[in-house]
């Protein structure tokens, strides 16, 4: 999803499942940091490396691809952008390796969706922003996985855009071609995405750089072979899903809040958003590449004033102001920590589930400390109180 | 079933690539053999006018025969590509193809037996068996784009009839 999504469209949620205007802004800031909050970002702050959650494309570029490299992006990716579905799925006729990958594979309504909201439960809005990011991001980056794949996230020839006109459904084949500089055209069906490369572990096999940015349209329909799934068709319904992930955050959030008494997933608060419904959904279908004015429109009508844009550098002086003992209780410290406690639980998870894409997990509060130094952070902010 | 077209469609696209992929080794080794492999003259009489001639016309048509066979091949090979994107083609290029391969299967066999024949010498053996695999390889695919064709028309015709 982009920012029309992650910042405008969640404050909009979070102010109908209840929070202020103020607890709206802190949460969709954090949800739109979960994409901006790169191991460059925080080298400039002095930040710990391990809270990174996403990766630019730069640093994509010169990331290794060998057995360490490749778990390093696997668990930023798999833990923020393509939560995996089911750990366990079954996969017939496929070695270890395969197996490994097919169950990296994102969905909505997984057991991790239903964590990873219990994880934002105790904690600040940072931690509710960014689990509105991860949850967003199951729907629309669904069928892809969080780790460079060729035989999981690649897409061929037979990708077709479904639009409704006077004549019914039509189809249209999509023309993909690698221009990262020139925007997608609409109009001609020509998008952009990333190069075929042979290497199963290339990274323009990671996520879905191979259908391009169609994903995070909101109004793209259109289906497509996933090279997982055996010639089946994949038909993906981006207004239809979008619209149950904003339901579903404005759920997420009033149980966050004690609204809800028990977070259950696949269910979807959309009586609460009702009095929307329909110019969310107009919102949705609209053909456009950044929706962002139309959603800070309907957050300004929420709100009742104007909303401020996304500003990455808002609370960056107040974390390099901070003394070191203290920055942590700032409210970047407080993301970072957030950040690691997701990514840690999601990691964990992956490893438990004895899949060594995402590398080794230790249980530190059984087992003691080991390993990656910034994570002793968690440690000591769970002994402090700052989750129960 | 539309699975399975799907998927004999991607087949036959695959194929028709690689008969493709084996119709430009052919021109290209053909080419190599005409301009790198010597020509020692054998005739003890000077050649004639009428003798020059005759070979400027056996060359002239060697050439177009090696054109109608390359091109028939890219042809082939194409039609196959093209359904495979499920563009409806005819069946010419299929039994075009199913000939082919019946030379190719003719000619593969009286080679081998010529080969044993005439016995392997020890420099031709390794160029020998390195053309088998290629030969064999060739035939293969072709063969495979000829059962796959056919699949893919049955299984069109199926599904417009259940439509």
């Amino acid at each position: 999803m982009q920012k029309d999504f992650h910042y405008y469209a969640t404050y909009c949620a979070a102010r109908i499942a209840g929070y202020s205007h103020d607890e709206g802004m802190e949460i969709c800031y954090s949800a739109q940091l979960v994409d901006l909050c790169s191991r460059t970002f925080l080298a400039g702050l002095k930040g710990p490396r391990a809270a990174a959650t996403t990766q630019l494309q730069l640093e994509l570029m010169d990331a290794r691809t060998d057995l360490v490299g490749l778990q390093d992006i696997t668990r930023i990716w798999a833990s923020f952008h393509f939560l995996p579905y089911n750990l366990h799925a079954k996969v017939n006729h496929a070695g270890r390796r395969y197996r490994s990958k097919y169950r990296l594979i994102c969905r909505p309504n997984g057991a991790l969706v239903a964590d990873t909201v219990e994880l934002a439960k105790r904690r600040g809005t940072q931690a509710v922003g960014l689990a509105m990011h991860v949850l967003a991001d199951t729907w629309a980056h669904s069928n892809f996985a969080g780790t460079p794949s060729l035989v999981i996230n690649n897409t061929d020839y037979y990708f077709y855009e479904l639009r409704q006109s006077p004549d019914g459904e039509t189809e249209r084949p999509v023309r993909f071609r690698h221009n990262p500089g020139a925007e997608d055209d609409l109009e001609r069906g020509i998008y952009s995405n990333s190069i075929f490369q042979w290497n199963e572990n290339s990274i323009m096999n990671l996520g879905h750089g191979r259908a391009g940015h169609l994903p995070d349209y909101s109004f793209a329909c259109y289906k497509y072979l996933p090279a997982w799934g055996g010639y089946e068709e994949i038909v993906k319904d981006n207004p239809t899903d979008y619209y149950r992930a904003f339901c579903q955050m404005v759920y997420a959030m009033r149980y966050i809040r004690g609204s809800v008494p028990a977070f259950e997933l696949d269910s979807y608060d959309t009586e609460s958003v009702a009095p929307w419904a329909e110019e969310i959904r107009s919102i949705l279908q609209k053909r456009q590449l950044d929706a962002c004015g139309d959603w800070k429109a309907l957050g300004e009508k929420l709100a009742g004033c104007a909303l401020e844009d996304f500003d990455l550098e808002k609370y960056q002086a107040e974390y390099r102001a901070a003394e070191k003992m203290k920055k942590d209780e700032t409210f970047l410290g407080r993301f970072f920590i957030a950040a690691m406690a997701q990514k840690s639980m999601v990691t964990n998870a992956i490893f438990k589930s004895r899949n060594l894409l995402a590398g080794f997990s230790v249980d530190y509060a059984e087992k003691g400390f080991r390993g990656i130094r910034d994570y002793r952070k968690l440690l000591e902010n769970r002994k402090g109180g700052g989750e129960s | 079933m539309e699975k399975e077209l799907r998927h004999s469609r991607s087949v036959l696209h695959i194929l028709g690539t690689g008969v493709i992929a084996f119709t430009l080794w052919g021109f290209v080794k053909t080419i190599m053999i005409l301009l790198l492999v010597p020509v020692e003259p054998t005739a003890s009489e000077p050649a004639s006018e009428a003798t020059a001639a005759g070979v400027a016309i056996l060359v002239l048509l060697l050439l177009l025969f090696f054109s109608l066979l390359f091109g028939l091949r890219l042809y082939i090979g194409m039609s196959a590509r093209a359904e495979g994107k499920g563009e409806r083609r005819g069946s010419a290029y299929v039994m075009i193809a199913f000939l082919f391969s019946l030379i190719q299967i003719l000619l593969f066999i009286l080679t081998l037996v010529y080969s044993f024949k005439t016995g392997f010498s020890e420099r031709t053996v390794s160029e020998t068996a390195a053309g088998f695999i290629v030969e064999i390889s060739s035939m293969v695919t072709m063969e495979e784009l000829v059962f796959t064709a056919m699949k893919v028309k049955r299984l069109t015709k199926q599904m417009r009839g259940t439509e």
